[in-house]
């Protein structure tokens, strides 16, 4: 007997248990990422479970933007310093701090370790710093804010 | 951020209006239901919008964008009420909703609510949302002209200043909207396009078959709301759009063979063509799909008018109805015509191709069998589509399989065949790319195929549903 031959009835029950099984996994999947994402998500922005924690975990350049933002809103980019390789094509980190403070572009790159020994040794000149590695700066003279993938230094 | 997203939905709603304006003279000629009109009208106002937004742009008017809201919702809702007052009865009885409609929506907004709300909660991640779209969006909304001084940074090296603006243009004017820039609300927009395309796919197999397809439409909304179409719903991607622009163009192929009628099949075919235009201004894989649905549109309209009795005649033009398709077309083909000649004078040429690649045959045949098998592998994926795209890929041909079988004619697979184009055209670019093969097809093949798997649901569920009904003409249900 062919496909076309059987009873439509069969087809009919095939087809609703193979639409049943497919949609079932899906509410499974949809339900695991509601409890396990959205739902911690949403209770974070209403306050009720710490927030920094979620966005970090998802995003690792939070540190970046917020201090970014923070930035652009009181107009106090002028001496910052972007300490990153560049190479072609140019790095993540490189165009997410780029991203996020396009259009505005008043930041001085650092690229290669002669140049990076130079801004160090004269630190002082600048607001800030956003370095993908570690920096060797006065603590005295800098604040540290850890990011997962980027290190902003602030003068005090 | 909260006034934000209500001024997002200010927008979406205006929008709506807009579109409902036009939507509302098809809605008792193709007896069109109330998840169709909600979601042809939504679609249809974004892209008139987003065509006339684009032509501002290019004309140093990007200015005008936030009056050009205003302006759209008051013709759309001097047109409502014009047609309201000369169908009343006729209007008023397709668009009654029913028990199955209401269910459908209501589930849909039930599923669709915390994903809107995780998205705009949700950071901005995605490489090629912020590299390619959102920072040319930004670029838009600071300097609204083209050329724009700011594509010649080095951010914009890997942006590929080739791509269609449509989709940055309506963010920036989002952002215009706004008065400042803000990524986040404007995630509620793209989720909003796959809620679109959930309304779709669902109020057409209730338009086409009727109550039977309850169960399958509640079915289809769980299944839009897992794996890949979760992920990118709201990621600032050009492909949630296209995918929608390429999920009503289908829609209208099926309308077409489906509606019984010469005149109400013309009606089908330009709507669908219409959409099919504006998936151009959202990616360049909408090039290619314009040519294949005007194939396909041919076909259908070619067999339709011979196999239609006593259908209005096929080449009597009312030509006031013409005008306003032509006006229709034209905003959306416009800024196509003004985009290709900017993009020829300021050198924006398509990066894909431009290394000189020499390759053997047999290096092109490995290419091809390997694309092939990236594309098998992924059918699978639990992680992507959760096990539902490999049975529909299966149902699918199963389905024209039996079809041909038992009808001897593949009309009814014109749908399916323009997406089997549509997917060669994306192997062939995969062949012919100076990329490496594995990178470029890892990276990418989830985000092609999120454009087309909403169509091919639809389709091989129509398909299958009138494979196993005895009624195989237009439902008024």
């Amino acid at each position: 007997m062919t496909l076309s031959q059987q009873p439509e009835q069969t087809q009919r029950h095939l087809l609703a248990v193979i639409v049943v099984i497919i949609a079932g996994v899906h509410a499974l999947l949809f339900g695991y990422w509601m409890v396990r994402t959205a739902l911690p998500l949403t209770l974070s922005q209403a306050g009720i479970k710490p927030a920094q924690e979620i966005f970090d975990q998802h995003d690792p350049y939070q540190a970046v933007r917020s201090f970014l933002s923070q930035r652009k809103k009181s107009n106090q980019l002028a001496g910052l310093v972007l300490v990153g390789e560049r190479v072609s094509p140019p790095s993540r980190f490189d165009l997410e701090v780029y991203y996020e403070l396009y259009p505005v572009l008043p930041i001085k790159v650092a690229r290669g370790s002669n140049e990076l020994a130079g801004l160090v040794k004269n630190a002082q000149r600048h607001d800030a710093f956003i370095s993908d590695s570690v920096l060797e700066l006065d603590p005295t003279e800098f604040d540290l804010i850890a990011g997962q993938d980027a290190h902003i230094y602030i003068k005090r | 951020m909260t006034i934000l997203v209500l001024k997002t939905i200010g927008l979406m709603v205006l929008l709506g209006v807009g579109g409902f304006g036009g939507i509302v003279w098809l809605v008792p000629r193709l007896r069109l239901n109330i998840l169709l009109t909600v979601a042809l009208s939504l679609l249809l106002g974004i892209a008139v919008y987003t065509g006339l937004a684009q032509t501002l742009l290019f004309n140093e008017s990007f200015e005008y964008v936030d009056k050009l809201v205003w302006l759209l919702a008051a013709l759309g809702l001097a047109s409502a009420l014009v047609a309201a007052y000369k169908y009343r009865q006729r209007l008023a009885q397709p668009l009654r909703p029913r028990v199955s409609h209401v269910a459908v929506l209501a589930l849909s907004l039930v599923v669709f609510a915390p994903i809107a709300i995780f998205s705009i909660l949700y950071p901005l991640t995605a490489w090629d949302a912020k590299m390619i779209w959102m920072v040319k969006a930004k670029a838009i909304y600071v300097e609204p002209h083209l050329p724009n001084t700011l594509f010649d940074s080095a951010l914009f090296d890997s942006a590929h200043k080739d791509y269609p603006l449509g989709l940055p243009t309506l963010v920036a004017s989002h952002y215009r909207w706004y008065q400042g820039v803000s990524e986040q609300p404007v995630a509620l927009t793209y989720v909003i396009f796959l809620w679109l395309i959930v309304l779709t796919v669902t109020g057409a197999l209730l338009q086409f078959a009727g109550r039977t397809a309850l169960g399958l439409a509640a079915a289809l909304v769980i299944i839009f709301a897992s794996g890949d179409f979760l992920y990118f719903a709201g990621l600032g991607l050009a492909d949630i759009p296209l995918s929608a622009m390429f999920t009503v163009s289908l829609l209208g192929l099926w309308g077409a063979l489906l509606s019984g009628d010469s005149g109400r099949s013309r009606l089908w075919l330009s709507l669908g063509g219409f959409f099919a235009l504006a998936s151009a201004m959202f990616k360049n894989e909408g090039a290619p799909f314009i040519i294949l649905y005007a194939l396909a549109a041919a076909v259908i309209f070619w067999f339709c008018r011979r196999s239609v009795k006593g259908g209005a005649p096929v080449f009597r033009v009312k030509w006031g109805r013409a005008a306003a398709w032509l006006l229709a077309y034209a905003t959306v083909l416009l800024p196509l015509l003004l985009w290709h000649q900017r993009k020829a004078q300021l050198g924006y040429e398509v990066d894909l191709f431009l290394e000189n690649v020499n390759r053997s045959v047999t290096e092109y045949l490995d290419r091809t069998i390997e694309t092939v098998h990236w594309f098998i592998i992924e059918l699978p994926s639990a992680q992507n589509w959760g096990w539902a795209l490999l049975p529909a890929v299966l149902l699918a041909i199963a389905g024209a399989v039996v079809w041909i079988i038992r009808h001897r004619s593949g009309l009814m697979l014109v749908p399916l065949a323009l997406l089997v184009g549509q997917l060669g055209v994306y192997v062939v670019i995969y062949i012919v790319s100076p990329h490496d093969l594995t990178w470029h097809v890892t990276t990418s093949i989830d985000r092609l195929l999120v454009q087309v798997v909403p169509a091919l649901y639809l389709s091989t569920a129509l398909l299958w549903l009138l494979l196993l009904s005895k009624k195989s003409v237009y439902s008024t249900d």
